[in-house]
């Protein structure tokens, strides 16, 4: 028997914390249908529209596979937040806190459930997601991707890897913000409306910060091709890390010295 | 021990915690009251750790609460019934308290047996009423069968049958050796339940002791019934007491004792029907004590109509 709380058993109870809700596993499937299933379906009309078209307009199979995971995004965002604020709105980081004092250790055992749990369903998806668009592509002859290909291996497995670092983002802010309103709120600012109003403004000064835009890195590190106004889909990766990294700290810093 | 050195807590502007010094000790159930809002709940969180203290320290048999080794084994607390998921069932609320402390799944099912919850374990704890979520809290505090127990407010919204358990079960916890510090803004209520009280208002320690210590030390009144009411009245009140008209055949004496009443009435040649020295109840004591310390107080008019 150990000497103390070791992280295996705040990781355990938190595993059974997650488990045990019902809206986990709401959420969970309605992950696993909207990357899968609408990725079918849009990989399905995409398809149709190229072969009925013409070899006039340009394919991305990757794109169309994956394009499920644009809706997924939110999905993680928004359970890695209320993975945090859960606990504020019920008060139940009170108890919580009374079992485990040590928050950073506390905090980091929420973290690897969250990681662990998206990695394994996340890669699932994507690969699932994958292979039906595959089937599709090819059903209609319009091109696929292969993956004994290195480029779109990469673009698919980081595919589940995205969706980990943007339930990390979610997460951070609920971490700093306690409120689900206010976590989730933020994270679609910076998601969805920052890009559009970026996108609005003249080029030369979108682009410079649009490349810096979590949508954009998330997009990059899928992307087979290579866009002059974005990172590389490793270089999009690394710099999508440190800000989960990075808002992460920040929350378990001040989580630190607030009262519970 | 429990032991509080200085401990305050100050937000913005307000003093919720003030100054407080009390060593909580095994064996006895110890109350700790005060009015809503005199810093009771606040004192807690900081003995959990949960709130930090701004200046003052609060230690668990010499140790910080962060430095417990398995805290739920040291330290039971039921803070609020309300703090946990509503949507996770009563035995997977406690099997994960149970997990970060390395406590066995069999005493998961002990402790909810314990509290009389075991034929709605696997229930949502948000379906619970107030009562079974104060029945839920107090399993949490015992599953690491701790030597020292904290309940906040644990009697409310239990029916007389689960006060009447409650009052019970912390008297036999208190007689194993532990700790049990019962926080209540209901003095009738503590007076079944502690030996010790501490008793708060605003922040700051008004009173610490043995309760029965603090009956005592109340000033009482006697009640006199007499045909000649105004004579003795007036004799008594030359005299120096307070006195109050119940009726015309009845006055109420405050600050007397039925001797020195007794012998007012002998010295004025007034015959006495009735002489009975009134004891100050718990209730009287606590409200004389934090009159001056109410937070939220309703109008005089109220008060006294109430009566």
């Amino acid at each position: 028997m150990s000497s103390s709380i070791s992280l295996a058993s705040s990781t355990k109870a938190e595993w059974i914390k997650f488990r045990s809700l019902r809206s986990s596993i709401y959420s969970l499937i309605t992950l696993i249908g909207l990357t899968v299933g609408l990725g079918a379906l849009i990989t399905f009309a995409i398809a149709k529209h190229y072969a009925d078209r013409g070899g006039d307009l340009t394919y991305d199979p990757i794109a169309s596979s994956l394009a499920g995971l644009f809706f997924a995004q939110f999905v993680v965002g928004v359970m890695g937040a209320m993975l945090m604020t859960g606990e504020y709105a019920t008060t139940s980081i009170r108890t919580s806190l009374a079992a485990f004092p040590r928050r950073t250790e506390f905090i980091i055992s929420k973290v690897v459930v969250l990681v662990v749990t998206l990695l394994i369903v996340g890669e699932a998806m994507v690969f699932v997601s994958y292979f039906i668009g595959h089937m599709i592509e090819a059903s209609y002859n319009v091109p696929t991707a292969s993956l004994s290909n290195g480029a779109t291996w990469r673009a698919v497995s980081f595919g589940g890897v995205e969706l980990v670092l943007l339930s990390l983002l979610g997460f951070g802010l609920g971490l700093l913000l306690r409120r689900t309103a206010a976590a989730i709120a933020v994270f679609v600012v910076v998601l969805l409306v920052a890009p559009i109003l970026l996108n609005i403004l003249p080029s030369s000064w979108g682009e410079p910060i649009l490349r810096w835009m979590p949508s954009n890195l998330s997009q990059g590190m899928m992307s087979l091709t290579r866009d002059a106004h974005t990172f590389g889909p490793w270089n999009c990766l690394i710099i999508l890390a440190l800000y989960a990294i990075g808002l992460v700290s920040l929350g378990i810093v001040f989580f630190n010295r607030r009262d519970a | 021990m429990i032991q509080l050195k200085n401990l305050t807590k100050r937000y913005d502007n307000v003093v919720a915690v003030n100054d407080l010094t009390v060593d909580i000790q095994p064996g006895v159930v110890t109350g700790f009251l005060g009015p809503n809002g005199s810093g009771k709940s606040t004192t807690m969180r900081m003995i959990l750790g949960l709130d930090r203290p701004t200046s003052g320290s609060v230690t668990i048999d010499g140790k910080n609460y962060a430095d417990l080794k398995f805290p739920l084994r040291e330290v039971g607390a039921l803070i609020d019934a309300k703090a946990l998921h509503p949507g996770r069932s009563a035995r997977n609320h406690l099997l994960s308290l149970a997990a970060t402390n390395n406590i066995p799944k069999k005493r998961v099912d002990e402790v909810l047996d314990i509290v009389g919850l075991s034929k709605v374990a696997r229930k949502r704890a948000g379906d619970f009423s107030l009562g079974m979520g104060q029945r839920l809290g107090i399993a949490g505090a015992l599953l690491g069968d701790p030597q020292i127990l904290l309940f906040d407010e644990p009697v409310n919204g239990l029916d007389p049958e689960g006060i009447r358990w409650v009052r019970e079960f912390f008297r036999g916890l208190a007689s194993e050796g532990r700790t049990v510090f019962v926080s209540s803004h209901l003095m009738s209520e503590m007076a079944l339940t502690a030996d010790d009280v501490i008793v708060i208002g605003r922040g700051k320690l008004i009173r610490q002791g043995k309760i029965t210590d603090l009956t005592e030390s109340a000033v009482g009144s006697v009640v006199v019934r007499s045909p000649q009411a105004d004579a003795l009245g007036a004799a008594l009140r030359q005299a120096g007491f307070q006195v109050t008209a119940d009726n015309e055949t009845s006055l109420t004496i405050g600050g007397a004792t039925s001797e020195q009443v007794g012998d007012v009435a002998h010295d004025n040649n007034i015959a006495l029907h009735e002489l009975t020295p009134q004891r100050a109840s718990l209730e009287d004591v606590f409200m004389e004590l934090t009159a001056d310390s109410v937070e939220y107080s309703g109008s005089q008019h109220t008060t006294e109509e109430a009566k």
